[in-house]
């Protein structure tokens, strides 16, 4: 298996916008490419959640490669939800490990935001199980039921909540891409409106557009790709094996540690999957940094603020930075990358780091992928 | 729901109570609601009633529902005794503000849509 490494990254400002899709991921893939020093690459891999729903669009991997300039190199879309934007890199990075392949584009992007908000979040509800969505189940539903049952198990006070609301939204008052570019406070999370309690308003992630796109190599660069783990659950909620914890995270976390030869304990930095406030908690349990039920007394101690000695989030995370839901995976990694190079500009982290992760929740955590970067140069 | 089902494991002789369920041949999984095949192990399942009746194990209120549906919608996972969790509609409205995880539920099954009421409602 050969080294796989990020050549160049891209990524457009996250938020409403009148561009289409595909101008989306055409200034995404330019600002990769050129970041790359690439003129050409061997294959497109393209992420989109659910163009069919929200623009109307299919065949959406010729549709961007066309656009882009890129006929005849082979094109495939991967799509797992939410963390499409992840997949695709698993895909690209084993497509390359294999040898076959020396440069990849791998890009994705969604347009939300065309429809109006309850479209969109029935559009979103339609990766749940049926049952349960006939129920009236929505995915801030299926999020409040698992946040309960978390806070019972572990004691977590809505105050942790509330922390990880107010923390994200100062880091991505730092972040020039990001959609919410406001800081708030906690009277103002805990006065927002209830969605489904114990959920408010600022504890979910916003509906939004953009791209994200990256060139993947197996030429030497400085950021190597360490680990990857990808783990798969049941659909159904309540069948899981738990209902304080995502079974589908720790088997990537798992195969990704594994892989990279490391310990969580020496992860300097993560982009953790908060698309709600209490997803944060949880994921920083299920890659293994904090014990289960713990990581509430660990966040508000200040372990993961910008300055702590594990930043969570410092793009602001889907919280803030925002959620277009076929490019927040990817949008993660890129994180990572720049923070690894110390592109980061204003959030930039401090200290020095070597190894960064990133991870992805798939629907309600059925297609969970884990991604280790190494700084190397 | 079909008469001539037979009992699973447990489950006991009240009609109002009984809940169509799937057990695998091979593994014994349980299943609510039915599916044909087993996801633990692929192998074929029967069809089986179980014991509408379990622990309400986390519960919240939705004020912003889908279409179809008013707010406020109260939706909750309940793991039956038979060990199988479902998620539902708690019915008990008034007692809503009250709920408490653990607490008995009897569940049924109307319309591909599962209905809770609380154990300490029914006597009220």
């Amino acid at each position: 298996m050969r080294n796989v490494y990020i050549r160049g990254v891209g990524m457009t400002k996250f938020g409403p916008t009148q561009s289409r899709l595909e101008e989306m991921m055409y200034e995404a893939a330019v600002q990769a490419m050129s970041d790359a020093a690439v003129e050409d690459v061997d294959a497109v891999v393209v992420g989109a959640m659910s163009p069919e729903s929200f623009t109307g669009e299919s065949n959406i991997s010729a549709f961007i490669t066309d656009y882009l300039g890129l006929v005849p190199k082979p094109t495939i879309r991967i799509e797992t939800a939410s963390s499409t934007g992840a997949a695709i890199f698993d895909g690209a990075f084993f497509a390359l490990a294999s040898g076959f392949f020396r440069n990849i584009l791998v890009l994705a992007g969604e347009k939300m935001t065309t429809l109006g908000t309850a479209a969109a979040t029935r559009i979103l509800s339609e990766v749940l199980s049926p049952q349960e969505r006939r129920q009236g189940g929505t995915m801030p539903a299926l999020a409040a039921l698992v946040c309960r049952a978390y806070m019972h198990a572990s004691g977590c006070p809505r105050e942790a909540l509330t922390y990880v609301a107010v923390k994200n939204h100062r880091n991505a008052v730092k972040n020039p891409y990001a959609h919410f570019q406001f800081p708030v406070d906690a009277a103002r999370v805990e006065t927002s409106k209830v969605i489904a309690d114990p959920l408010r308003l600022y504890d979910c992630s916003p509906m939004s557009d953009g791209a994200a796109a990256m060139v993947m190599t197996t030429d030497k660069t400085p950021i190597r790709v360490a680990g990857i783990g990808h783990g798969t659950d049941y659909v159904s909620l309540a069948q899981r094996e738990s209902l304080t914890s995502f079974s589908s995270t720790r088997v990537a976390a798992q195969k990704a540690f594994k892989l990279a030869e490391i310990k969580p304990s020496k992860i300097d930095i993560a982009e953790i999957h908060d698309a709600f406030t209490p997803f944060e908690l949880i994921g920083c349990e299920d890659v293994g940094f904090f014990d289960p039920g713990t990581s509430w007394k660990e966040i508000l101690k200040g372990e993961t603020a910008l300055d702590g000695p594990l930043p969570v989030n410092p793009s602001g995370g889907l919280k803030a930075r925002g959620h277009p839901v076929g490019a927040s995976g990817l949008a993660q990694i890129i994180e990572i990358v720049w923070q690894l190079r110390g592109h980061a500009g204003a959030r930039q982290v401090g200290k020095p780091l070597r190894y960064g992760l990133t991870q992805s929740v798939g629907g309600m955590a059925t297609s969970n992928i884990v991604t280790i970067l190494e700084k190397t140069g | 729901m079909s008469p001539e089902l037979t009992p699973g494991p447990g489950a006991g002789g009240s009609l109002e109570t009984r809940l169509e369920a799937s057990i695998c041949g091979k593994c014994h999984k349980q299943y609510v609601p039915v599916r044909a095949y087993c996801s633990a192990c692929r192998g074929r399942t029967e069809r089986i009633y179980v014991e509408g009746r379990g622990k309400l194990k986390t519960f919240t209120t939705l004020f912003v529902t889908p279409d179809g549906f008013t707010p406020p919608l109260v939706l909750g996972i309940c793991e039956l005794d038979s060990g199988t969790r479902v998620l539902g509609e708690i019915l008990d409205y008034r007692l809503k503000e009250s709920l408490e995880i653990d607490e008995g539920v009897i569940v049924s099954e109307k319309d591909g849509k599962y209905l809770f009421r609380l154990e300490r409602g029914l006597s009220a």
